[in-house]
């Protein structure tokens, strides 16, 4: 069944499940970087509600008037709570940044790329170009790639993900992606690889994946483009070296 | 307690400051008007002030405030209970800006006609639900199926999801 819609055959997928709450599982490094991030400003987020929580109930629980017709109401200064309460939330924002700011300086990096794609957001689908590769006549490696229409979909296809045309690229690559609009604003969102970028006409936007592994990627345009912007899916095909060289070739 | 002690000296500073508005509004027109005021003022009674305040005119308004004034100079021990709640209705009673803003029978009224609303929009929405296409031939238990089942084949999300080991969730099956 698979070789009836794609040029290999094994290919990895990852798409987004049915009631699914949590990332998908992640094929670049980036992402990896993400999800860690994510976590760690999670362990401060959960330090933080259970104090704020752990106060508030505590004074819902103690200071009613039944238990304690008595309250500070005059209480309007206090030296050591008014430190408490400013000098914490400064250190957690400091925890926070150092971390973020390291993850979002190593995700600008584009480290020596060996191949560069350029991705070009229309009204409504995605056009790719591999400017490296270029035959006898001058022309380089250019494609469409729209999402297949439910009446084309072959069983067990994914409605609204799955497109004609793959992005296919090398595994264990580092990538360059020059991404840029046709019309109006799109954003090339996937994010197994840790990638939203927008498409803005008019300007070139840069930056880098790198697959870890073999597997089709699934992402969608991510910037509100017209009525169809929900029908644009973008689908990234990582396949081995040796299949991608394969794959130049036969085009 | 508290809260009433320190509420009340606040609440006498305002009356005793409309009354003084009143007054120096009523008191410009009073010298011109002078022998109607007094007309007024004897046909005034003060049994059962709460029934008639609202058909009374600021001038008469104002008597019945200077009357009472005048009775509350007294000790209080010697009012009567009509006076006694002629002098509360007057300073605290329901009227000018302590109007109840909803009339009576108002809450009732915006109940029935925010669940009339919510009746019109329930059928709204199931006209629209009754005359829309059917759902997308992917959407059954069969196509999710074989979904997982291309899933697996292609492990999709190896380290957590549906292709990893251990995994004992229903996939993209969403249909019993």
């Amino acid at each position: 069944m698979l070789q009836n819609f794609s040029i290999f055959k094994t290919i990895f997928n990852d798409a987004p499940q049915p009631w699914q709450l949590g990332f998908q599982d992640s094929a670049a490094p980036g992402f990896t970087g993400i999800v860690e991030l994510h976590n760690t400003i999670f362990f401060y987020l959960v330090v933080i509600s259970v104090g704020v929580f752990w106060v508030l109930g505590s004074i819902i629980y103690y200071y009613n008037s039944k238990k304690s017709p008595i309250v500070h109401k005059y209480l309007n200064h206090g030296t050591l709570i008014e430190l408490i309460w400013t000098i914490t939330p400064a250190l957690i924002l400091i925890a926070i940044a150092f971390p973020s700011f390291r993850l979002l300086y190593l995700l600008d990096e584009v480290i020596s790329p060996t191949i560069t794609i350029k991705v070009v957001g229309h009204q409504w689908y995605w056009s790719y170009e591999y400017s490296d590769y270029v035959n006898e006549s001058g022309e380089s490696i250019e494609f469409d790639s729209y999402m297949l229409p439910e009446s084309d979909l072959e069983l067990g296809q994914f409605r609204l993900l799955d497109v004609d045309n793959k992005v296919i690229v090398p595994v264990d690559t580092h990538i360059r992606l020059i991404v840029t609009g046709a019309d109006v604003i799109h954003s090339w969102a996937v994010p197994s690889l840790g990638i939203k970028i927008d498409a803005v006409p008019g300007r070139l936007n840069q930056t880098s994946i790198l697959a870890e592994r073999a597997g089709t990627f699934y992402g969608q345009c991510s910037e509100i483009c017209g009525v169809w912007h929900g029908f644009m899916p973008i689908a990234v095909e990582a396949v081995p070296v040796q299949d991608y060289l394969a794959w130049i070739d036969s085009n | 307690m508290q809260a009433l002690r320190l509420a009340r000296p606040r609440v006498s500073l305002r009356a005793a400051a409309g009354v003084r508005t009143i007054a120096a509004t009523a008191n410009s027109s009073a010298a011109h008007a002078a022998p109607q005021t007094t007309s007024a003022a004897s046909a005034i009674p003060l049994s059962n002030v709460e029934a008639q305040w609202e058909r009374l005119n600021s001038q008469e308004q104002l008597t019945v405030h200077q009357q009472l004034e005048e009775l509350q100079k007294r000790d209080w021990k010697t009012l009567s209970v009509d006076e006694k709640k002629a002098a509360y209705y007057v300073a605290f009673g329901p009227h000018g800006p302590r109007k109840p803003v909803t009339p009576p029978g108002g809450n009732l009224k915006i109940a029935v006609a925010t669940l009339g609303l919510i009746a019109v929009t329930g059928a709204i929405f199931a006209t629209i639900r009754s005359r829309a296409p059917p759902p997308p031939r992917t959407i059954n238990k069969e196509w999710e199926e074989a979904s997982n089942q291309r899933a697996l084949e292609m492990k999709l999300d190896p380290i957590s999801g549906i292709a990893s080991e251990g995994y004992s969730g229903k996939g993209f099956v969403t249909h019993k």
